[in-house]
């Protein structure tokens, strides 16, 4: 079946892009001058060479390049890491309990933002205030980065009006704390994607509505509200769904950021102090979950795109 | 024609920060801790000064140069790599054209701010390796377009024509191709100087662009975030900048493609 020939070969390429990210990044890392061995221990002094060795032999450093790059390969497929040169305990297991708050984040983030997109570039064809909102205040929010939208965000609706904490985790067994401590981080997130995901509907909706079939719904005297949602809308919502994916993978960048404007122990956060420190083994772990988690949406995006236009599956 | 007003002034802004210098002489690292946050409009701080008493004014000048030098900079090693690679596999075809262009799929699957992260993690951050981060970024979505555009000029009966009088490859694509898709390109790459302000000042934000003590906008915003409760300006003043950059070249990119393509103005 061709369809299902389609998905096969889409998460074959997918699986194979993980692979080569990997690869690249374990070759690049072996370009730097000094292991990370040294690294670790430039910082104290009169360490004698056995304990170079000792340590080396424990990271498996002291094997050759090819033997170590099979190896790292290997240990991936198990979701072995290796060992985190700053905590001194399996990657994995560090890279799993940040992870809830950066999918949390991302999740409602993209949800907000796209259905508030979609809602917007909508109400921009049809209002007037709609129209002003989307095209003056769009671009205007896709120019903030998000650091800069978080800390004002921060300070006008945490410091100035104290509504809402500026930072920080909340446990799941507190739920009504946990929700007001993401409201600030998600809003960040998903304002620009917002921006993005409006601009394009209104852009889509403004193309259909001069087709033909949009005519002959509206002769045939379907309520305006009928022809909206079922003749346009439907037909504009597939390349807004090809940005979408586009903004997802853009997400897990600015979750980053925004992870270090709301002091928020997620991947990113890991990500970025482990690059700080050269933790190899974190790096390597985070990158594979990352690299996973983007093209794994790419994926998604593709095989959607196949379901809602079967042309693209036939080629 | 609302909508130039806002880039306007941010083009002004940025203008102003550029020229600072030449207009305040002041040493943006010269410390001074017995006028710590003085307040904007301060004679002689026309910005104020930071939690070190250092002219704020100088440090957002002195941080455009470098921000902009780098965007700048990156934006020409991408136009003219993602040129380079676009133009050769759209007018190659076969072989040539399916390695090039799936060498590109391979770097758009990497999250782009990953990516810079992990070249600076290798690399340790410092201006050349930033500029080069943010060239490979964004040789990609040149590539991509020079493809797109060369494609369809490749059709046009006048190159049809200059292949058959067998004029050299060299000259079809300098002489013929490149003028045709320059409009497409000018525009692509102001909306990439905007990108690579934005990356370029995330990187700097998370103390991985530009080394202190020298001043990234960036960089300015994290230490200005520790005193957000007490001198929200120091936040305030390099948000305000970084966003005037971006939003300034964003405008003239969009104004571009819009001039280029005038089916996307029904898009704004």
């Amino acid at each position: 079946m061709g369809l299902a020939a389609y998905c096969g070969k889409r998460i074959l390429i997918g699986l194979a892009m993980i692979v080569c990210v990997q690869v690249i990044i374990f070759l690049a890392i072996q370009v730097v001058p000094g292991d990370p061995v040294e690294a670790m221990l430039s910082e104290t002094a009169g360490i004698g060479p056995d304990v170079v060795a000792a340590l080396r032999q424990q990271f498996g450093l002291d094997k050759p390049m090819p033997v170590r790059l099979l190896n790292h390969v290997i240990g991936l497929l198990r979701l072995d890491f290796g060992i985190s040169f700053q905590y001194s305990q399996p990657a994995f297991d560090i890279i799993a309990s940040r992870l809830a708050v950066s999918i949390e984040l991302v999740v409602l983030a993209a949800f907000f933002g796209i259905t508030g997109g979609i809602l917007l570039g909508s109400l921009s064809v049809q209002t007037r205030w709609g129209d002003r909102l989307v095209s003056i205040l769009g671009p205007v929010i896709l120019s903030v980065p998000g650091y800069v939208l978080g800390s004002v965000l921060i300070l006008g609706l945490s410091l100035s009006l104290g509504w809402l904490p500026a930072g920080g985790v909340a446990p799941f067994s507190d739920p009504a704390e946990h929700v007001r401590r993401l409201v600030l981080p998600v809003v960040t997130l998903a304002l620009p994607i917002a921006a993005t995901i409006a601009k394009v509907t209104r852009f889509e909706i403004l193309e259909v509505r001069t087709q033909d079939w949009v005519r002959t719904s509206r002769a045939y005297g379907f309520p305006t509200r009928v022809t909206f949602r079922r003749d346009i809308l439907r037909n504009a919502l597939t390349p807004v769904l090809t940005i979408s994916a586009l903004e997802l993978g853009g997400l897990i960048g600015a979750t980053v950021l925004v992870e270090k404007v709301f002091n928020l122990s997620g991947l990113g956060s890991l990500l970025v102090s482990s690059v700080s420190v050269r933790d190899y083994p974190l790096i390597q772990g985070a990158v594979f979950v990352i690299s996973a988690f983007y093209i794994a949406i790419n994926i998604i995006s593709d095989i959607m795109y196949g379901f809602l236009d079967p042309r693209v599956s036939k080629r | 024609m609302k909508r130039i007003i806002l880039p306007l002034i941010a083009g002004i802004l940025v203008a102003f920060a550029v020229a600072g210098p030449l207009l305040v002489p002041v040493d943006p690292l010269a410390q001074n801790i017995l006028a710590r946050f003085a307040p904007v409009g301060t004679p002689g701080h026309l910005l104020g000064t930071d939690n070190f008493g250092r002219d704020i004014l100088a440090r957002i000048a002195t941080g455009a140069q470098v921000e902009l030098l780098t965007a700048l900079a990156s934006t020409m090693i991408a136009l003219s790599l993602g040129v380079s690679i676009g133009v050769t596999a759209a007018y190659s075809r076969g072989l040539t054209e399916d390695f090039l262009m799936r060498g590109i799929d391979v770097m758009l699957s990497i999250p782009p701010l990953i990516l810079a992260l992990l070249v600076v993690a290798v690399l340790g951050p410092s201006v050349p390796t930033l500029i080069g981060v943010l060239a490979l970024l964004f040789t990609p979505g040149f590539a991509r377009v020079a493809y797109g555009q060369t494609l369809s000029v490749r059709s046009r009966p006048f190159i049809q024509a200059a292949i058959i009088f067998g004029a050299p490859r060299r000259s079809i694509i300098l002489g013929q191709i490149l003028p045709n898709i320059v409009a497409p390109l000018l525009a692509q790459a102001s909306l990439t100087i905007a990108s690579a302000i934005l990356v370029g000042s995330g990187l700097g934000y998370l103390g991985l662009g530009i080394r202190p003590p020298m001043p990234s906008w960036g960089g300015m915003v994290a230490d200005g975030q520790r005193y957000l409760a007490t001198h929200p300006m120091l936040m305030l003043i390099p948000g305000l900048f970084v966003v005037s950059a971006i939003l300034t070249f964003s405008a003239l990119g969009d104004t571009l493609r819009t001039l280029w393509d005038p089916r996307e103005q029904g898009g704004r």
